[in-house]
């Protein structure tokens, strides 16, 4: 569906140009929930930078495989406005400083598909209903975004990008001040379209048990490298862990969660 | 984002009847008392070509005289005026909406990125040089000065970025004040330095529509047709750039050749407005924001009625100096001490955020 291909990338104005992204390659398939994770800093929002084709790798591609566009486009060589109708993206919560109503900034998740001058369609308006309703965002729709609180807009913000219809979905750190009720929620709605939709879902987490949770497959990575990656059950693994994030933990099948957890040792004494 | 265009055009239609109601009052008023049908005749027979000035004007006693002195006062004294007035305050806001759009802050206004600074530069180099005889070297002047300060600023903000550079709205506000502050210290120097001219700065920088000419109404209106339509082209990018560059991006907006594009044409806009009156501030950032509490922050509706709206309170502000008051005042004086403590207002009020 998306590939990148030995995709490396450095900030030219460090003194030192150690790459942020190091020679990454990654495959992600259709009707997949994938989960990166690692160390604040190891290079997680840029890699998804890079692959939603916002940043330029300063060497290698990234690959879009999908119906519409040929057979292993450079993501970068197609239209900024034709990539939003493959990709979609949920950033970490941004403040919006001019009071739009809720309703609109869903609506802005259909830019792509509206002509310049035109009125969003009746398909449009649906849409948004429909997301609107499938986010649990209805009553305070006509709020200002501007008065919300920071997880109530980020909630706004996920159905924008749901709304935004695209087979990729993009999320970092989407759920990062979303009380667990809605990121269960939102989750289980994600994961239902990657499941019945065939859509593929590509989420940087810091909860190491959310994404063992909901994820098909977990990438680690540590100082702009993947350390390892593959199927959940396979590499939520003790020395995998212990290694990425230098933490003591234990890892154990919970069958209530229907997962491999990860279990912390507090203080005591 | 379902604006009804009937509305839009219901707005747009009310202030234009507006203005052209007060263009047509203000120019009836002045020093020399000319009736409304006297300035209608005027108006007709000198633009539409129908003669009928002949029929008389006004008191029939009148000589020839007193009538060519008429049409001299509303042609080419009071129209010009009122007219590069209208277009310089449409300009202004327009611009102010533009930057408080493309720098993601409310708060920003043409002068915030030391655009004004600039052409107040530039203009006190051509009055220093005495070059001011001629009356074109001082808007030139000015408009190279902004012209100027807008790449130096550019540039500021684009070096120490990644590969892949983008005009971040702190940077570009940051690199503006900088920039400000350095121009504000020469225009400084250049006022000590200046001897018996620096009257004439001083004055010039605090903004007069006096003795404005036919040249400076069609210079203007070709800059503010191009802005109008360049920033309704890229009114709704404008939108999604308030999401954030990176959302913006995903949404399909090139956000850094939209933000290149509309930060020249919202600079442009405010160097041709400075170069032709002086700098007048408080309109750019004050009137999007009177503008923003009645139509919402959608860039589509804001940006034809803020336009309009700019147009009316700056012509109104400007006929109150020129017409009301017993002693003319400097127009740049009197909106930022109108706009000033109305502005305090709404800030206290908690509205800007």
């Amino acid at each position: 569906m998306i590939e990148a291909k030995n995709i490396t990338f450095a900030y030219q104005t460090l003194p030192l140009v150690t790459p942020v992204v190091k020679d990454v390659s990654l495959k992600f398939e259709a009707g997949k929930f994938y989960s990166i994770l690692g160390p604040n800093g190891c290079g997680k929002t840029t890699l998804l930078d890079l692959m939603i084709g916002h940043l330029k790798p300063t060497s290698g591609k990234v690959l879009l495989n999908l119906n519409g566009v040929s057979h292993g486009t450079d993501i970068l060589s197609i239209d900024r406005r034709e990539t939003a109708k493959y990709i979609s993206l949920v950033a970490q919560n941004y403040s919006i400083n001019f009071p739009f109503t809720v309703k609109e900034v869903v609506m802005m998740g259909r830019h792509p598909y509206i002509g310049r001058f035109s009125n969003p369609s009746k398909d449009d308006i649906e849409i948004v209903n429909r997301v609107i309703e499938q986010t649990e965002i209805r009553n305070f729709a006509n709020r200002k975004i501007t008065d919300l609180s920071g997880g109530e807009r980020q909630r706004c913000l996920f159905a924008r990008a749901l709304s935004q219809d695209t087979p990729l979905l993009f999320l970092d750190e989407a759920f990062s001040n979303m009380d667990i009720n809605h990121t269960i929620r939102l989750l289980n709605l994600v994961k239902k379209e990657v499941k019945e939709r065939n859509r593929t879902v590509v989420s940087v987490f810091h909860d190491i048990n959310i994404a063992a949770i909901w994820s098909d497959e977990l990438i680690f990575m540590q100082n702009g490298e993947i350390v390892c990656s593959g199927k959940t059950d396979d590499v939520m693994d003790e020395n995998i862990i212990e290694r990425v994030f230098h933490v003591k933990l234990r890892v154990e099948y919970n069958p209530y969660s229907n997962s491999k957890l990860a279990y912390f040792k507090g203080y005591n004494g | 984002m379902n604006i009804s265009s009937k509305s839009t055009k219901a707005i747009v239609f009310i202030l234009l009847i507006l203005l052209t109601g007060l263009i047509i009052i203000s120019a009836r008023m002045g020093y020399v008392d000319i009736s409304l049908i006297d300035i209608f005749k005027i108006i007709v027979s000198k633009f539409i070509g129908i003669d009928v000035l002949t029929q008389g004007v006004g008191n029939s006693a009148l000589s020839d005289d007193i009538i060519n002195s008429w049409i001299t006062i509303v042609i080419d004294v009071r129209l010009p005026r009122i007219l590069t007035c209208v277009i310089v305050g449409a300009a202004l806001s327009l611009s102010g909406v533009i930057f408080q759009g493309i720098l993601l802050n409310p708060l920003a206004d043409p002068y915030t990125l030391g655009v004004s600074a600039g052409a107040a530069f530039g203009a006190s180099i051509a009055i220093l040089l005495n070059l001011g005889a001629s009356f074109v070297s001082v808007p030139l002047f000015a408009f190279a000065g902004a012209s100027l300060t807008l790449f130096v600023v550019i540039f500021l903000s684009t070096t120490g970025q990644s590969s892949y550079p983008t005009l971040s709205s702190n940077n570009l506000i940051l690199s503006g004040i900088i920039v400000a502050a350095i121009l504000s210290a020469g225009i400084s120097f250049l006022k000590y330095v200046a001897d018996e001219q620096v009257a004439v700065i001083i004055f010039w920088l605090m903004g007069s529509f006096a003795s404005k000419t036919w040249i400076d109404v069609a210079v203007t209106l070709i800059f503010l047709l191009i802005g109008s339509v360049i920033s309704i082209i890229f009114a709704r990018d404008l939108n999604l750039i308030s999401l954030g560059e990176r959302s913006a991006s995903t949404l399909g907006v090139d956000t850094k050749r939209v933000t290149l594009i509309l930060l020249i044409t919202g600079s442009m806009l405010a160097a041709v407005s400075v170069s032709v009156s002086g700098i007048i501030g408080f309109v750019g950032l004050l009137v999007p924001h009177m503008v923003r509490f009645i139509t919402g922050p959608d860039n589509r509706l804001l940006i034809p009625v803020a336009t309009i709206a700019g147009a009316l309170l700056l012509l109104l502000a400007d006929t109150i100096t020129r017409a009301v008051l017993p002693h003319e005042i400097p127009i740049g004086v009197l909106t930022a001490l109108i706009g000033g403590p109305v502005f305090c207002w709404i800030f206290k009020q908690g509205n800007i955020r």
